[in-house]
């Protein structure tokens, strides 16, 4: 594989010769699909410093929490302390237990914090080093694997706002439909019925030619079994059998539509008007 | 590691940055090392003064070597090498400690674990405790007892205490983990459970049948695997107390449960009818069963997302990665590189799935990843044997895997990148690891 490669090299480097231009025109490319990977990489660190920033923020916060709790102990221990009277050796044993192991407690905290300072430093300055190149908008593939991301993760609200982004962004954009998807899924993951029907009809209404739409239609039908929308739901299994036969969420829809049959005899389909 | 740090050393002497050392050694960053200028010395624990004896000294050496193999491990730090370290052990680290001496050595060390450990009516003590190298003080400790045979225990729960602090909590520590996986004995094959090491080996299942695919519940309270009884069917297990839970039997062909991250339902492969195997999902009862690949393409593999949203799995012949929507509706091929795919697993995180790939014409798998958004696959292991059947470690920065290469199938791990490949079984033939939730807990 590697010989192959450096004889097409060898040949192209041959039948470049006489093309000096060309040469110097495949440079420019490279040195410009270089920056575009140094730019790349450049925005995914963003992404990972404010990922970092955000969970150490999140930490902090936790041990500000610790740290009130701690407090509280601590009123209680002097409190007891108070109405204690002279003091059997057994409370002070137990009492100087308490506050050695609330001492270890601080010290954690304390060295807690140190390690995520010490994180905080290296990632400025890290972030300091690249200069002000690291603010520039987001492309369309870093913004919706971000989305994404939190999408796998279960950040469900965070998604919604990653996603939404894409879309309006990039509404003619390859994975608008796939974005829309997401946003609807994760107001399931919420318990947000109405506007994940909203996100899917999205999909059917304004992407009509995409190839999403019978998995907007299977996942809006489902949604609105959920909320004993039984005459919609059938309306859209049905149109997803019709429509799109060969579409792997036909069979599904037949199996649903046999399920529902069998409970119960279905009305013909007609969609209600929401 | 041992090579890493030698010449980790052996730069710092030279005054050579050792981050270079890393560039130039990782073949593919696929996550920043977040404390790379973090050196830890890993000091050996020493006897509690007036503690002596053989078994003591027994424990010891076990306890420094468990300690400096997890940490090395962990992935988190750059570990000093020991022959710097300034002579003469460390009893009493407020006076033992000489800072100065610890100034003097060719690199700095941020944080120094040390600790006594004492043997008395057979109860061992360890009192071990983190210094902060550069403040000058105890930055925190902890002390564990337990009978002689836990002294591997207390070494990992001392590594794992030390990843979460001065990780703030980024991992729990993977020490305290344990690796479930199929072992064969004569006709039958076993489930056993092992440390994430390979130490500590137990048999799970006696049933002297066939028992294959076991998979942890994400928080480790269930094993859930297939049982040939006499037709391979879905069976999960208390890992608390070793009971049987209730699932229904199919009387037909079952296999790779997967319990989901909220451990309120499982997914399984299981033949339909019309003779291919779809993916049902189902209560952890069995209940409100559902097929979620309803078509003649045979479906296997599935792996959940962290979310429980979506699901990758292997589908056709040859195998291709697939992820769909939980409903099942959704479907898209996430690997369009052709060749034969199996194994899929998510990474903890969700960003990436791991995968064993056999390009066409290859006589052996490997291991690759890759983001679960889509995009180009990376491969992980290389030469030697098949290589397969991939599982995340909790912190999504280990992988352990089947393998191979030295003529026996065995479990080996490695860190994500790739490196540090650690063989953790070594005898009979081991397959099948799925590696448990964290046992630490916040």
């Amino acid at each position: 594989m590697k010989r192959n490669l450096l004889l097409c090299l060898l040949a192209a480097s041959i039948a470049a010769c006489p093309l000096a231009e060309a040469g110097t025109k495949e440079e420019l490319v490279r040195l410009q699909s270089d920056v575009l990977a140094l730019q790349n990489q450049i925005r995914e660190f963003d992404k990972g410093y404010t990922e970092k920033l955000d969970s150490l923020r999140s930490l902090v916060i936790q041990l500000n929490d610790q740290a009130a709790r701690s407090g509280l102990v601590l009123d209680r221990i002097s409190a007891a302390m108070e109405n204690t009277e002279a003091g059997t050796r057994e409370a002070d044993r137990n009492l100087l237990e308490e506050v050695r192991r609330l001492s270890e407690k601080v010290d954690e905290v304390g060295t807690r914090i140190s390690a995520m300072a010490q994180q905080l430093g290296e990632l400025k300055v890290q972030s300091a080093s690249l200069g002000p190149a690291t603010s520039p908008g987001l492309s369309p593939e870093v913004l919706y694997n971000q989305a994404f991301g939190d999408f796998v993760q279960g950040n469900f609200d965070l998604a919604i706002e990653g996603f939404s982004a894409y879309v309006s962004t990039y509404p003619a954009g390859e994975k608008a439909p796939d974005a829309l998807l997401n946003i609807g899924d994760s107001h399931i993951g919420q318990n947000r019925l109405p506007q994940a029907v909203a996100a899917f009809t999205r999909v059917i209404n304004d992407y009509a030619e995409s190839a999403k739409v019978p998995s907007a239609l299977y996942k809006r039908a489902r949604v609105e079994l959920a909320m004993q929308e039984k005459e919609n739901a059938t309306a859209d299994l049905r149109h997803i059998v019709e429509k799109f036969p060969q579409s792997p969420e036909a069979g599904l829809a037949q199996a649903e539509l046999d399920r529902l049959t069998a409970s119960k005899p279905a009305a013909p389909a007609r969609r209600k008007a929401r | 590691m041992p090579v890493k740090i030698a010449c980790f050393l052996l730069l710092a002497f030279l005054g050579v940055q050792p981050s270079l050392l890393t560039q130039e050694s990782s073949r593919v960053t696929l996550f920043p090392k977040p404390s790379e200028d973090l050196i830890l010395a890993v000091g050996d624990v020493q006897a509690a003064p007036g503690s002596a004896g053989t078994e003591l000294a027994s424990a010891l050496e076990t306890f420094n070597r468990v300690l400096w193999d997890d940490l090395s491990f962990a992935g988190f730090f750059t570990i000093a090498g020991r022959g710097f370290y300034p002579p003469g052990p460390i009893v009493r680290p407020e006076t033992d400690i000489d800072y100065e001496a610890w100034n003097a050595i060719p690199f700095k060390v941020s944080f120094l674990t040390v600790g006594t450990v004492s043997l008395s009516r057979n109860v061992l003590r360890a009192e071990v405790s983190v210094y902060d190298m550069k403040q000058r003080k105890r930055a925190f400790g902890k002390a564990y007892t337990g009978d002689p045979g836990q002294i591997r225990t207390m070494a990992h729960y001392w590594a794992d205490e030390i990843v979460y602090q001065l990780t703030a909590g980024t991992s729990r520590g993977i020490a305290s983990s344990r690796i479930a996986y199929v072992s064969r004995n004569g006709n039958a094959k076993e489930i056993h459970t092992m440390d994430y090491d390979g130490y500590n080996s137990r048999a799970f299942t006696h049933g002297g049948s066939l028992n294959l695919f076991p998979h942890w519940a994400p928080d480790n309270s269930k094993l859930a695997f297939v049982s040939y009884r006499p037709k391979p069917e879905i069976t999960i297990y208390s890992y608390l107390d070793g009971s049987r839970l209730p699932f229904p039997m199919f009387h037909t062909f079952a296999s790779s449960p997967a319990i989901s991250p909220d451990g309120s339902e499982v997914i399984f492969a299981l033949r339909t009818p019309r003779g291919d195997p779809d993916l049902f999902i189902s209560r952890l009862d069995g209940s409100n069963r559902r097929n979620i690949t309803n078509n003649p393409a045979i479906d296997s593999s599935p792996t959940w997302s962290p979310s429980g949203r979506q699901i990758a799995y292997i589908s056709g012949m040859p195998g291709q990665v697939h992820i769909c929507d939980s409903d099942g509706s959704n479907v898209r091929r996430i690997v369009k590189e052709g060749g034969d795919a199996d194994g899929v697993a998510w990474s903890p995180d969700g960003k990436w799935l791991a995968f064993q790939w056999k390009p066409r014409l290859s006589p052996n798998y490997e291991i690759f990843v890759v983001d679960s958004a889509g995009g180009a696959i990376r491969q992980l292991t290389s030469g030697g044997g098949s290589n397969e059947y991939p599982t995340w470690a909790p912190d999504g920065r280990h992988l352990a895997f089947q393998s191979n290469r030295t003529g026996s199938w065995q479990i080996y791990t490695m860190l994500l990148e790739g490196t540090e490949p650690r063989r953790i079984t070594h005898s009979g033939n081991n397959t099948s690891p799925s590696w448990s939730g964290y046992f630490r807990r916040d």
